[in-house]
């Protein structure tokens, strides 16, 4: 995996492993890899890939169970909250941008509809 | 803990290491960078006990490293330095001969990921192939210590990623993990840690994910600004 | 130490196999001109045998000392020194079994000459008048060439050559140490090392002189002495090799 230069990068393997989640390629309750099978699987530091971990469980997405692993959230509710977050998020990321062009937002509306 | 003290080497006039004090801790990787000849092999070679301080000392558990600090320490020269007469199976043998650490089985599983041969004649590899070899045989020992000295340099980008790999997995609470490197932007996911050397003196040590967060600046961007004095990043 | 001297040995084995292939092939012109009586191919394989035997402790010594410096000069000096391995022990098992491969070779070769004599003396009988004849020389300076006396003077033989390989080796380390970088590093160390055995040659003159000339204890003596030396010398590198050698 390619990483930008600007975020940190455990915060890019989270919302990578996040969209994985939403899209379904991991589904709910599935086993996720160990953390040093993660830190191989995106060539990232063992403690950045427990770190990852750490802030996938504590907002709840993950959760582990002693001795066995790392596994998704069984929680709808939760993988939904989480992919309304990053829509936020690419939403924010692309009106700023809009607004730097000088570009209201009535108007990207109108362009969005226009965009086939 | 490996820490060097005030370490100083010169050769003959010229100062190759000067006055560089380092305290690499378990648990962590680190990367050491610096454009060539900044010192950063006189460094490891003194940490590996091979090369005697001019002056200023490196210890290892609180001793200065020596004979016992190599049954601890796994170092790889960038060079090679292989016996001429050596196969790749021979060089395996002279490991599980001499390191009570070392596995053959993991030896093995090496090779066969970096499609090393063990009938082949070390005198006939490729660089690239000697590169892999050297990287094979050091991981292959369950060492508390790994010092790679450039071990991308010279191979392809499939074998780059078995070196990472290597690294990666090698990682542990009790161990240290050091790797020096010209090439910044292949470390930088790698490693917690990137000790900057230039000129034979210490620039600083930063941490990764530190810089990124606080500082919105990849380490490859902080290596421009220091080695490049050209000012970068900054809006978070 | 045993795995170190089987790594030692394995450095040289490819030269000693050549020495004893070489040594083979004339000892069998020899038997075979022996039983033919052929005396220019017996004539041959004699000056072979003894160019070869002399040649080959040479060598083997020499190649030792070669070797050294290798080890500590070139890149594959790691192969040693990133071993859990002291100084010490790096460099004993070098003088064992450079040592031993020389004892063995010297004692191979005295064995062999002794036997060939033997055989020329029974089979010729002039060989035999010419011995005999050797010996009356001999005895007017107060000595004679039996199989102990030319066994007693191949011990001494071997023994200070082994003696001088350890101070080859000092040498070496010499060079790559105290004299690192010096312009007249090679020339200043021969000279130290002609200057030592030229001392210890003096001294092991006087000594022998003292205990009273040939014999089985001037032998003993001389050899314990060199042995000492050569421990001395073993000590003195080894102690340069710990505290000042960078590879």
């Amino acid at each position: 995996m390619q990483y930008d230069s600007k975020t940190p990068i455990y915060i890019q393997v989270i919302n990578s492993i996040k969209l994985d989640i939403i899209n379904e390629r991991i589904k709910p309750g599935e086993k996720l890899p160990s953390s040093r099978d993660l830190a191989v699987q995106y060539t990232i530091n063992p403690n950045t890939a427990a770190r990852v971990y750490q802030e996938l469980e504590r907002e709840g997405v993950c959760y582990t169970k002693r001795g066995m692993g790392t596994f998704v959230t069984d929680d709808e509710e939760t993988i939904i909250q989480c992919r309304q977050e990053m829509a936020q998020g690419c939403l924010n990321d692309f009106l700023r941008q809009i607004y730097e062009l000088g570009i209201t937002k009535e108007e990207a509306i109108e362009l969005i509809k226009k965009t086939k | 803990m490996l820490e060097s003290i005030e370490l100083t080497k010169k050769f003959l006039g010229k100062t190759a290491v000067d006055g560089i004090s380092l305290k690499l801790e378990p648990g962590h990787i680190y990367a050491m960078l610096g454009p060539n000849g900044s010192g950063k092999t006189t460094w490891m070679k003194m940490a590996a006990g091979l090369i005697k301080p001019t002056s200023g000392v490196v210890n290892y558990n609180g001793s200065p490293v020596g004979v016992d600090s190599r049954r601890d320490v796994a170092y790889m020269s960038t060079e090679p330095y292989f016996y001429d007469w050596m196969t790749i199976g021979d060089v395996g043998k002279y490991y599980q001969d001499f390191f009570a650490d070392f596995s053959m089985e993991k030896y093995d599983e090496m090779l066969q990921d970096m499609a090393l041969e063990k009938k082949l004649k070390c005198k006939n590899l490729s660089s690239g192939m000697l590169a892999k070899l050297k990287v094979a045989v050091t991981m292959a020992r369950d060492a508390k210590v790994y010092m790679l000295d450039e071990p991308l340099n010279g191979i392809d980008l499939l074998a780059r990623d078995e070196v990472l790999n290597a690294i990666i997995k090698h990682a542990g609470e009790d161990k240290i993990l050091l790797v020096s490197s010209h090439l910044v932007e292949e470390l930088e996911s790698v490693v917690d840690y990137a000790i900057f050397i230039n000129r034979s003196k210490l620039v600083g040590v930063y941490e990764v994910e530190e810089l990124r967060q606080n500082q919105c600046i990849s380490l490859a961007d902080k290596y421009r600004e220091v080695f490049g004095s050209i000012e970068m990043g900054g809006a978070c | 130490m045993g795995t170190l001297m089987k790594y030692e040995f394995r450095k040289t084995w490819k030269m000693k196999g050549i020495i004893l292939c070489i040594t083979a092939f004339f000892q069998l012109i020899f038997s075979i001109s022996v039983v033919a009586k052929s005396d220019g191919w017996l004539g041959l394989s004699v000056t072979g045998l003894a160019f070869t035997a002399i040649c080959s402790v040479f060598l083997i010594g020499v190649h030792g000392i070669h070797i050294l410096s290798r080890d500590i000069n070139t890149k594959q000096s790691y192969m040693l020194f990133m071993t859990p391995n002291s100084s010490y022990k790096i460099l004993g098992a070098k003088t064992l079994e450079n040592g031993l491969s020389v004892i063995i070779a010297g004692v191979f070769y005295t064995v062999l000459a002794i036997a060939d004599i033997t055989i020329l003396a029974v089979r010729y009988d002039d060989v035999k008048a010419f011995l005999d004849l050797f010996n009356v020389v001999l005895k007017e300076a107060g000595t004679e060439l039996t199989a102990y006396t030319f066994s007693l003077t191949m011990i001494q033989t071997i023994i200070s050559w082994v003696f001088l390989i350890s101070m080859g080796y000092l040498a070496v380390v010499i060079c790559a140490t105290l004299l690192l970088g010096n312009r007249f590093n090679g020339v200043l160390s021969l000279i130290v090392f002609f200057l030592i055995a030229f001392m210890v040659g003096n001294v092991s003159d006087a000594l022998q002189a003292a205990v009273g000339g040939f014999s089985g204890i001037a032998t003993a003596v001389d050899a314990v002495f060199h042995i000492i030396l050569t421990a001395v010398m073993y000590f003195i590198t080894a102690w340069i090799m710990d505290n000042k050698l960078s590879v």
